[in-house]
């Protein structure tokens, strides 16, 4: 029999694949069946056949200098687990045959090393991207380093991706065509455009014309580019040791690489192709999955959305998943409280039911059904979009009934592995690296300056951020403080240590880039300024500055965005920190903390004038200012607007309409910054006595203290300008002016506030002990006091009319 | 015949929906007098039956469902996203008739929705229907059309709930009436189109027995600068020319206004800065109108082509109404925005800021 070749192109996690893949392998029988998926796992096949429950993923990582993952998620409605199990039944000689990702990576390092001219350890190989994109990437937006690897674009591009910018050659084509199919057929979305093609029941032999057509027209004749070359390379190999073998092949794999392989004739009797081997640092493991993650609204770009229904299609067809999911959604917002009566759902059911007839859906497709829960059940103007009508995360301010409707679509499905599952490498990797660091049981102090406990920090942090019990660290700087530069760490035997770390490997392979899992975790919709900061700061104790390039641009849009100058006045300093840190923890990626602050502080001065303009200025703004006069000094070559701080705070220090603190604490930032050079007297007096009114005196001063405590500690007659005013108010004015003034010498350490003590002192002629009874508490009650006070003031009033102190 | 300052859409497009009626094969829901699918190509625009588009984006497929069905069409959005005139297209297309408009406002009484009487008849025949004076709602109700009721929440909520009954019963009661005049039942075809402003929200909140009764559809403000610009330039064109302007606006002064305007009404900048957000609406169709005060007052005033000087004086008019905040809030957009865009029609469009001083 001469050989045969049958390439199924495919879109992962769509059920009509799925559907198609079974059909197609169970007319056919083939002998060889190859499936896109990692080749690595081709020995451990087997390991796909235990008793899983699914989602399931294959994990491959690259550890070690360089840190890399990517998931390749596995689903009951997958083609390429369709295939794998119709096949095992089949008795078909079954192989995966991509590239594995962490060949690429191995490949594309080594490739940049011999660029750099050096053998290892090259600057800005480091870019530990950890949790990278390779098939199945949950996070596109991650591996992103053209410089070490291109682009991981299959799985983004034989689904779509249209917003791809700028869009690789090889793509240029295949977006423009879908755009075109897009305007053509009047859709808005290429979710819509699948669905209505490929989704709906038909016979698999129209199926698989159609999506034959529709691959073939979308990639046309293009070459591979990027590191697509790479992957269609061996899999062009795997194929032609298939027809080598003289059998019937069916190949499994994405639409975009299909039109290239169909073209593949028999030559020769080539070997499969060769992979280097894995090993502790490099490899592919199964992990259990969750439909949270597989959904595309999540983040995952290639997959289908909405998990939960597409598993529901593939159990029980397009109409009975109907059903189901509008009764799920419902009961999902009926247990977050909600009302929808059996009227709104009669309603959803109709809507759904009138825009299939409308769209000319044979069965009501997800866009339907979704189009019709929202028509019927928003009771509200929406202030953002649909969410099912624009691919990734949520837009803020989304309407929480469309979010749950969303996440019933979406489903809490987890998956669970086999326990005879080989164990992830995290165990072993944990171990290895404590012994390589040295780390003992008990206390250990390490010294952040040297280079050899830097490592051993970072690994330890690892473990405490992956909350391992056992490692605990009981001294040393939090990134808030400067000075401290060593840690101190317990290390003890925990019962619970090793159950805790095989949980961890759900984060990754290792401690690293588990620990930047489990970072990114804390990250998501919702998360704001000073939280990400916060992960931002332990992604740079572990050392993770993959993650923390990440995490960085994700800072931007939320400094932007910030509308609390107090907020960003606490993120900011934080940053600041890191910023400073940065040398000391060893990272790189200042550049974008710079970005950044940069960002930051530009945002800080809007919000500023924002407040000048009318706001409140308390305690926490005054902080704001505080760290932006700090990134103002110790970041100068970061801000790209600097020489916009002056003018902004000179306006706001001469705006009428702004707070008092903030006025003060204007100056403050003209003064302490050395702005308008050092502290005159003659204007600094002026300018206190402009704001000497009682009501505002206080908070100005407060605002003013805050930041130039000590440039004006220099200025010798500020205690006596001080008295002078305080000394001039009546006695009501006064108490207003207390608390604010209160509040503003708490600015003042001890010392500073005696030495002012003594100046008074002696404006009062006093004795130096006469004067430290001016800092003591009162021996009585002030209440009492002031009701003496009131008393003796009625009193005096009252002698005044009467005219016994002279005249009436 | 004289001709109307501005006819209703069902006039104006005569032609199209004839047209339409002609080549349409696709099945109509009880009492329309299109297919969803013509009224879609009426209002979408078809290239192929040569029909403009009237209305940019994408949510019209939905409004026609809610339509059909027996729930009422409630749009809401920002003032300016041309509510009004995709209910009027709708209404027009379906029923043939656009004018069964109800203004909601303050003042709005039940009368004017449903009947009042005739009272000279009514004083002398007694209650009859000849001394019945039908409002929009009765009059959609009798003849199966579309009834518009614009800015719902302008009224008092007891008056808004007037269409309890009529919208899930379908059914209104003249109690005045004896035997069968007594009850109107609606005819096929009949439905209400609401529209509501967000800017009013809290004004009138609508009762939740209302809301229920209608399915909400949100219209956006365009989504991206292109189209908003080329819609800006085209309206503004059009108007310029009946207004006896020669010369439309330049590209970059066009461009300095849409940019304005979409920043300010979306509080964030094309860069993704934020910025504030006025208190006035700042509509396409504030835009344009912008547009053509600046080539109105460049060509009469200063016998000259428009300048981004002009639009900085039309603009202060436009956007600072009555709230002393926004002028600041203007003035904070100049100093922190503006300041830094690169050219030249920028730079004169910051040059010009002192108007906002005055």
């Amino acid at each position: 029999m001469p050989p045969s070749l049958h390439v199924i192109g495919v879109r992962h996690h769509s059920p009509a694949c799925a559907r198609l893949v079974e059909h197609v392998l169970r007319t056919e029988r083939p002998e060889i069946v190859l499936i896109e998926g990692p080749a690595d796992m081709n020995e451990r096949l087997g390991e796909f056949h235990l008793d899983h429950r699914l989602p399931l993923a294959v994990f491959s990582f690259l550890s070690g200098e360089q840190r890399r993952a990517s998931w390749f998620p596995l689903c009951e409605f997958s083609p390429e687990w369709v295939g794998l199990k119709v096949a095992r039944e089949l008795g078909s000689d079954v192989r995966f045959f991509d590239l594995p990702s962490w060949v690429r990576w191995t490949k594309a390092l080594d490739a940049a090393r011999l660029d750099a001219g050096l053998d290892g350890g090259a600057p800005g190989l480091d870019g530990d991207g950890d949790e990278g994109g390779a098939s199945g990437d949950e996070n596109p937006g991650v591996e992103r380093d053209p410089e070490i690897v291109p682009l991981e674009t299959d799985r983004d591009t034989d689904t779509e991706d249209l917003d791809a910018a700028p869009p690789p050659k090889g793509r240029d084509r295949w977006n423009l065509a879908i755009k075109a199919l897009l305007t053509r057929l009047g859709l808005e979305d290429m979710d819509s455009l699948w669905d209505q093609l490929f989704e709906i029941p038909q016979a698999p032999t129209k199926l698989e014309r159609t999506l034959q057509e529709f691959f073939r027209e979308t990639r046309g004749d293009t070459p591979a580019d990027g590191e697509d070359v790479d992957r269609e390379a061996f899999m062009t190999e795997a194929v032609k040791w298939a027809l080598g073998q003289g059998k019937s092949v069916v190949v499994i794999c994405g639409g975009f690489h299909a039109p290239v392989l169909e073209g593949i004739v028999p030559e020769g009797t080539p070997p499969f192709p060769t992979l280097p081997s894995p090993d502790l640092h490099r490899g592919s493991y199964l992990i259990p999955y969750r439909f949270h993650r597989l959904d595309s609204l999540t983040g995952y770009a290639s997959g289908m959305p909405s998990p939960a229904y597409q598993q529901a299609v593939f159990d029980l067809g397009a109409e009975a998943a109907g059903d189901q999911l509008l009764m799920s959604a419902i009961v999902a917002l009926r247990s977050k409280k909600q009302q929808v009566s059996p009227a709104d759902a009669i309603a959803a059911a109709a809507s759904a039911e009138a825009l299939r007839r409308m769209r000319g859906h044979p069965v009501r497709l997800r866009r339907d059904l979704l189009d019709g829960l929202a028509a019927a059940l928003v009771k509200d103007a929406l202030d953002a979009p649909l969410p099912w009508t624009y691919r990734g995360p949520l837009r803020p301010r989304t309407d929480p009934t469309l979010v749950a409707i969303l996440g019933a679509f979406c489903g809490d499905t987890e998956g669970r592995l086999d326990p005879r599952t080989p164990q992830p490498p995290i165990v072993e990797a944990t171990e290895e690296a404590l012994r390589q660091a040295k780390i003992a049981l008990g206390p250990s102090e390490l010294k952040l300056t040297l280079p050899q406990d830097r490592p051993r920090s970072q690994l330890l942090h690892a473990l405490r951020v992956l909350e391992i019990p056992g490692f605990q660290r009981s001294k040393g700087p939090s990134w808030a403080t400067e000075g401290a530069r060593t840690e101190v760490w317990t290390v003890a035997d925990h019962p619970e240590r090793l159950t805790r770390l095989i949980e961890a490997s759900i984060y990754g392979p290792d401690p690293y880039s588990a620990a930047a899992g489990r970072l990114q975790g804390l990250v998501g919709e919702g998360t704001g300024f000073s939280q990400l900061v916060k992960v931002l700061g332990e992604a740079m104790w572990v050392g993770l500055s993959g993650l923390a390039d990440e995490l960085l641009p994700q800072l931007i849009p939320l400094v932007q965005a910030e509308s609390s100058l107090a907020d960003l006045g606490a993120g900011l300093k934080a940053l600041l920190e890191v910023y400073r840190y940065d040398d000391l923890l060893g990272n790189r990626g200042s550049t974008a903390v710079a970005e950044a602050l940069s960002l930051g502080f530009d945002r800080g001065l809007w919000l500023s004038e924002g407040t000048a303009a009318g706001g409140i200025c308390g305690g926490p703004e005054i902080n704001a200012l505080i760290a932006m006069r700090d990134v103002f000094r110790y970041a100068p070559s970061a801000l790209e607007n600097r020489d916009a701080a002056v003018p902004t705070f000179e306006r706001i220090a001469g705006n009428p309409a702004a707070p008092a603190a903030q006025k003060g604490g204007s100056l403050g930032f003209l003064w302490s910054t050395g702005a308008w050079g050092p502290v005159q007297e003659p204007e600094t007096l002026a300018a206190i006595r402009a704001a000497s009114l009682p009501g505002e005196f206080g908070d100005f001063l407060s605002g003013l203290f805050a930041l130039a405590r000590e440039e004006l500690s220099r200025v010798e007659t500020l205690p006596t300008l001080l008295d002078q005013v305080i000394a001039g108010y009546p006695d009501d004015d006064f108490l207003i002016a207390l608390p604010g003034l209160r509040y503003a010498f708490s600015w003042f350490p001890p010392k500073e506030k005696d030495r002012f003590a003594r100046i008074i002192a002696g404006v009062l002629g006093l004795s130096p002990a006469q004067g430290d009874a001016l800092r003591a508490t009162l021996p009585a009650d002030p209440a009492a006091l002031a009701k003496t006070q009131a008393t003796e003031n009625a009193a005096l009033e009252r002698g005044r009319r009467f005219g016994l102190w002279g005249e009436p | 015949m004289t001709e109307r300052q501005r006819p209703p859409a069902e006039e104006l497009y005569t032609e199209e929906l004839a047209n339409l009626a002609r080549q349409d094969r696709g099945p109509k829901p009880p009492g329309w007098r299109l297919s969803p699918q013509a009224i879609r190509s009426f209002i979408m625009g078809d290239e192929k039956l040569g029909i403009r588009a009237k209305i940019v984006g994408q949510s019209s497929l939905r409004c026609l469902v809610t339509l059909a069905t027996n729930r009422g069409l409630m749009l809401v959005g920002e003032p300016g996203t041309a509510k009004s005139l995709l209910s009027e297209l709708l209404a027009a297309a379906i029923c043939g008739t656009s004018t069964l408009t109800i203004q909601g406002s303050a003042a709005t009484t039940e009368d004017q929705i449903r009947y009042s009487w005739n009272y000279a008849l009514l004083l002398a025949e007694g209650p009859t229907p000849k001394a019945l004076v039908p409002a929009p709602l009765y009059h959609a109700m009798k003849r199966g059309q579309l009834c518009r009721f614009e800015e719902i929440t302008r009224c008092p909520l007891e008056v808004q709930d007037t269409l309890l009954s009529v919208l899930s019963d379908r059914v209104l009661a003249v109690p005045e009436l004896p035997g069968e005049d007594g009850l109107v039942f609606a005819t096929q075809g009949f439905n209400l189109i609401a529209t509501a402003n967000t800017r009013d929200r809290g004004v009138n909140e609508m009762s939740a027995a209302l809301k229920r009764r209608f399915n909400f559809e949100t219209v956006f403000p365009i989504d991206d600068l292109k189209t908003e610009l080329a819609l800006v330039k085209r309206e503004s064109e059009r108007w310029l020319k009946n207004s006896g302007v020669p010369e439309p606006l330049a590209d970059d002064v066009l461009e300095v206004l849409v940019t304005t305007f979409r920043e300010l009404r979306a509080g964030l900048t094309e860069s993704g800065d934020a910025t504030d957000r006025l208190s006035t609406p700042m509509s396409t169709a504030e835009a344009v109108s912008v547009a053509i005060s600046v080539g109105v007052r460049a060509h009469f005033l200063r016998q000259d082509v428009a300048n981004p000087a002009d639009v900085v004086e039309c603009l202060v008019g436009a956007a600072v109404k009555d709230n002393s905040e926004d002028r600041v809030k203007l003035k904070r957009y100049f100093e922190q925005r503006v300041s830094k865009r690169k050219g030249a029609h920028w730079k004169a469009f910051f040059d010009a800021r002192k108007v906002l001083e005055k």
